[in-house]
């Protein structure tokens, strides 16, 4: 079985010539290697990290932000393998079907396909993040498996959606997809995988319509040339943009750069805290609500969210509504459970209230953007500048949803709610982000509108495509994990057609 | 004296004493209650709508909490508008169809059928 290979062991000066180079090792990464083991292509795998967290890797991460307070952008994501696996929480969850749609009311939208095209990629993908057999939102085998059934809601646009949870193999972790398939990667055959291989530099042929070859350097000050047939982009929507816009002596704008859109685009879930308050009359949710559950083998949890049709109707983007637990009311929420119900004749004295958290879709924004910065990390590198915003409308259209909820809770005679926020200092005073980037090379047919085409090929660029969340051009709520490995697979059957 | 007299002369005014704190127990009651039952069923402008209540104290609450944001409330008007809405249905039917017809309003981003803060702005109004 062949070891990975350290690069700081090549010579200098070496050049290795492969079929497709794939440039980062967390899940797309990864997830292309699996899927090309059936290939007779010989791969190439460029990680940045070793087997685990090592300081002076991690800090080529660092990098400035300005605007709206974000995480910083060393803290956000994992430099080794496995990248940023290393630290996720699981939650798995297919997008909905509108998240692909072009909607007239939101600019920037519409991907390329339908979820009809990622469907055949879903259980795979769904196996390769470990997270039991695909049941999502199917409440009665839920209900049946945990013995509770889900809150019961008016007729109207939010529903109990149920998202489930990544558990590693032997572990009560989720996957961390170094740790989990570093043995299997070590078999594939035409695979070699290097560790502490830093990608310095994509360099385009003279007519800019391919790539001809990458630099790596080591920490270590080693520095050697891959020459791709085909290379990928597995790096993070960060680090994508962040190479593509500093390997600019072909391209002056950067690599893909021809329309001014890589690093555009760029987007996380916010997480604003202790959005609203949900008081239940009678004091009862089901225990998966509050807390990840487990039930047919499964682990998984319940939330509130939008469905397409509300989503359509109401013009509101996706957002997924977690129960975070019990609180306390003041005085006017007492009064307003009691009056409530007493008018509806309710006995509410075993009533409860919950904390409600979520985290929401936000739209489009080109402005907020990755750049490249005037500091220089430890391999002379540009570093990445994050500009980070969110929009008013993002939190007018969670509010929607969340009046929505309000009013099925009323509809059916279970409880009432009340949203924390109106103003937008208060809804960013307890933001938090959700660690999933997305967006910077985003997916359109024009390549006015996006950076890759419907197959992750970059524009232009005959041989160099893009792997990720990076590529989203519209986001969804669910988390992207399990998504862009579905998304890498489709791309792994493009590549095995590419090369035939 | 004998024994039996001792025990009827001590007995008198233990008795006495009972009804005394019966009768005290009751007044309070009714001292703390007659109000209680008086808001409930007021002689108001607005006591059948009130009367979708047991009880007016939270209302009385939400009603203040929802005046603050509806400078230009008009009592007489919003009762009128609403008796037209209600026709014979109860409070708790009304509030039901606002929910299905989505009538709803804000309190203190509490979202609540429009006849709930209506009738609570009416009982803080009235109270």
């Amino acid at each position: 079985m062949p070891a990975f290979i350290d690069a700081r062991t090549v010579p200098a000066g070496t050049t290795i010539d492969t079929d497709i180079l794939l440039i980062g090792g967390g899940p797309a990464g990864i997830t292309l290697a699996i899927a090309l083991a059936d290939t007779k292509a010989r791969v190439t795998l460029l990680e940045s990290g070793g087997m685990e967290f090592d300081a002076a890797t991690q800090a080529l991460y660092d990098g400035p932000e300005t605007g709206v307070h974000y995480l910083t952008l060393d803290g956000s994501r994992l430099r080794f393998l496995g990248g940023s696996t290393n630290h996720w929480g699981g939650w798995c969850r297919p997008l909905d079907k509108i998240d692909f749609e072009k909607r007239s009311w939101l600019a920037h939208s519409g991907w390329p396909f339908g979820r009809e095209t990622l469907e055949p990629y879903y259980p795979r993908a769904q196996s390769l993040v470990e997270a039991g057999p695909p049941i999502y939102d199917k409440p009665e085998v839920w209900s049946r498996g945990a013995g509770d059934a889900p809150l019961t809601l008016g007729n109207g646009g939010v529903y109990t959606t149920f998202f489930q949870f990544s558990k590693m193999r032997g572990s009560t972790l989720p996957t961390h997809f170094g740790e989990r398939y570093a043995e299997d990667l070590k078999r594939i055959e035409n695979l070699n995988l290097y560790l502490n291989a830093n990608v310095t530099a994509l360099k385009l042929a003279k007519d800019a319509r391919q790539l001809d070859h990458v630099q790596v350097a080591t920490l270590g000050g080693t520095a050697f040339t891959v020459r791709p047939r085909i290379t990928v982009l597995c790096m993070g929507a960060i680090e994508n943009a962040r190479l593509m816009l500093a390997s600019n002596d072909v391209m002056t704008p950067g690599v893909g750069n021809g329309n001014d859109l890589v690093g555009r685009y760029f987007a996380d879930h916010p997480i604003p805290g202790e959005t609203a308050t949900m008081v239940l009359f009678d004091g009862r949710l089901a225990p998966y609500y509050l807390n990840n559950s487990d039930a047919n083998g499964v682990h998984f949890r319940a939330a509130f969210a939008p469905s397409d049709g509300f989503k359509r109707e109401r013009h509101v983007l996706g957002s997924l509504i977690t129960v975070d637990g019990t609180r306390k009311l003041g005085d006017i929420g007492l009064a307003v459970v009691k009056a409530a119900a007493d008018a509806l004749r309710i006995d509410a004295s075993k009533a409860r209230a919950f904390n409600l958290g979520c985290g929401l879709e936000p739209e489009p924004d080109p402005e907020r953007r990755i750049t490249l910065a005037d500091t220089r990390d430890a391999l002379g590198q540009p570093r990445a500048k994050l500009t980070m915003r969110i929009a008013d409308a993002d939190f007018d259209r969670y509010r929607r949803t969340l009046s929505e909820l309000g009013r099925q809770l009323m509809a059916a005679g279970v409880g009432v709610l009340q949203i924390r926020h109106k103003r937008r200092e208060d809804w960013l005073a307890g933001l938090d982000w959700a660690n999933h980037h997305m967006g910077t090379t985003r997916m359109h047919v024009d390549p006015k509108q996006g950076v890759v085409d419907a197959d992750s090929r970059v524009h232009g660029i005959a041989n160099l495509f893009v792997a990720g969340s990076g590529v989203f051009p519209t986001y969804g709520a669910s988390n992207p994990t399990m998504n862009l490995v579905a998304l890498s697979l489709r791309l792994a059957d493009h590549l095995k057609g590419a090369l035939r | 004296m004998n024994t039996a007299g001792q025990r009827g002369v001590r007995r008198r005014p233990l008795m006495i004493g009972l009804l005394g704190l019966l009768g005290l127990g009751a007044v309070t009651g009714l001292a703390l209650e007659v109000p209680r039952i008086l808001s409930v069923r007021p002689n108001g402008p607005y006591e059948e709508l009130l009367s979708g209540f047991h009880d007016l104290d939270a209302p009385i609450v939400v009603g203040h909490a929802a005046l603050t944001r509806m400078p230009r409330f008009e009592p007489g008007e919003a009762a009128s508008r609403l008796r037209k809405r209600m026709g014979r249905k109860s409070l708790s039917q009304a509030m039901r169809d606002d929910a299905d017809e989505n009538h709803m309003t804000e309190v203190v981003g509490w979202v609540l059928p429009e006849a709930l803060v209506t009738i609570c702005a009416l009982a803080a109004i009235d109270g």
